[in-house]
């Protein structure tokens, strides 16, 4: 006889494979869920919302519970600047700084050699088309500082030349509260490169 | 516990969990070498890293331990070209090379490519020549595949062989043979022209170890390379090239 019953097992194998989860965290989540009825209701009744309610901004990609998000439906901010982010979480990060008044292009990942994630099975296309249109003055490419999305900023700056927008990209170099002598020389080099005028 | 070390460059890392990786190495000693590496967060493709991997069985992916050798992947990224061909070295290792089978001549060419000082179409055709040769197709281009008169003029490849063709044997089946670049002992030709006949040559070849398979990084690498010698070309007061044929007699930049 198995020693948990079959759903119970199949739930715990569902959660491990959320990101974060791993089988025995997962175990324990699915315990703690089944044990407490009340709280099992609650998550059902917000999962089932999130499914009916949230959906993909029809524009930038950001989530959000119209066809156009609050960002890009946000009269204020200024459509002639388009930051291009990796994922919604970037996008949620930048808007925490307070520092952007713009709106957002969120491509849904980077291109990867390894994992074989080309230009195609990214939101580009869609960025083009944005920029074709009309009305875009510069775009942001806020990439993660690594090969690939270095590799994916080099592509859309390929693709969006023909159009005379300024691409533009996020500084390098020393992060805020780093030691000089912590830092690689290659991160030194940038930062080298990159330095601001101060008198 | 079998534990392996060395120098190794790294390929590629996949994110996994709040801090891990799944990283790609590339050694001299173990060729590709794939492992968990915890706090890995921070390393970058392109690096050349000191690891140490250990795993209980074979059949195990391992743990890495990794320190960074040479830092080179924070200056490579602010590079088309570079972050390209770092894009590309991925690929073509993850295509061509299986895991855990050492490839010294590979390794050398992979340093060579970053080290070198080359026009990074030359180094990109020497690579691939020497990933070629370790995989079993060889490109012979020093002498005639049909022995013929002593000092005859080589100007075409077999895409059958790999060997060299004299410009004499091979006037009847020019449309079936590739063209030997210059870089080989082939016609003297402009850059632009050299570099095309070199990657069409190799990218032949890797078409057929790859049955065909399309290298996505290759394409975009070969692509930007050729597009840039073209411009210079057309920049270029004596720049004669003819423009309209470029894309098209390279086949789109497909590996095959």
């Amino acid at each position: 006889m198995a020693l948990v019953p079959l759903p119970f097992e199949r739930l715990i194998k569902r959660l491990a494979r959320l990101p974060g989860l791993g089988p025995r965290s997962a175990q324990r989540a699915a315990l703690h869920l089944l044990t407490r009825p009340q709280e099992l209701a609650d998550i059902l009744h917000i999962l089932s919302e999130v499914g009916e309610q949230i959906c993909v901004c029809g524009i930038c990609g950001n989530l959000g519970m119209a066809e156009r998000c609050h960002i890009c439906a946000d009269g204020v901010r200024d459509g002639g600047i388009i930051c291009v982010v990796e994922g919604v979480d970037d996008l949620w990060a930048l808007e925490r700084s307070g520092g952007y008044a713009g709106v957002y292009h969120v491509l849904g990942g980077v291109v990867n050699a390894l994992e074989g994630v080309g230009p195609d099975q990214l939101r580009m296309k869609e960025l083009v088309a944005r920029v074709e249109a009309g009305g875009v003055n510069e775009v942001i490419l806020a990439l993660g500082a690594s090969v690939d999305g270095q590799t994916t900023g080099h592509l859309l700056a390929e693709r969006l030349k023909p159009y005379g927008v300024v691409v533009s990209t996020l500084a390098k170099g020393m992060p805020v509260g780093a030691e000089v002598d912590y830092l690689d020389e290659g991160t030194l080099s940038l930062a080298l490169a990159g330095r601001k005028r101060v008198a | 516990m079998a534990t392996r070390d060395g120098e190794a460059l790294l390929l590629g890392v996949r994110p996994l969990g709040e801090q891990g990786v799944m990283a790609t190495l590339f050694s001299r000693e173990y060729g590709t070498v794939r492992g968990l590496l915890r706090s890995g967060k921070g390393m970058l493709a392109g690096d050349t890293v000191r690891f140490s991997h250990a795993r209980r069985l074979e059949n195990q992916l391992g743990k890495l331990r990794c320190e960074v050798a040479v830092s080179r992947a924070a200056l490579l990224m602010n590079d088309t070209t570079a972050a390209y061909v770092a894009a590309y070295l991925a690929e073509l290792t993850r295509a061509l090379l299986p895991e855990d089978h050492p490839y010294e001549a590979v390794y050398e060419a992979f340093f060579a490519v970053w080290q070198g000082h080359l026009p990074w179409w030359r180094r990109l055709a020497e690579l691939e020549r020497s990933v070629l040769a370790a995989v079993g197709y060889g490109l012979s281009l020093a002498d005639d595949a049909v022995p013929c008169a002593a000092g005859a003029e080589l100007c075409y490849v077999s895409p059958n062989s790999g060997r060299a063709v004299s410009r004499a044997t091979g006037a009847p089946y020019v449309a079936k043979l590739l063209e030997l670049p210059a870089i080989w002992g082939g016609v003297p030709c402009s850059e632009a022209e050299d570099a095309l006949r070199a990657l069409r040559l190799t990218g032949s070849f890797l078409g057929k170890s790859l049955h065909g398979k399309e290298l996505t990084a290759r394409t975009r690498l070969v692509e930007h390379l050729l597009g840039g010698l073209q411009s210079q070309g057309e920049n270029d007061a004596q720049g004669s090239m003819d423009d309209g044929g470029f894309g098209k007699r390279f086949g789109g930049g497909s590996a095959g």
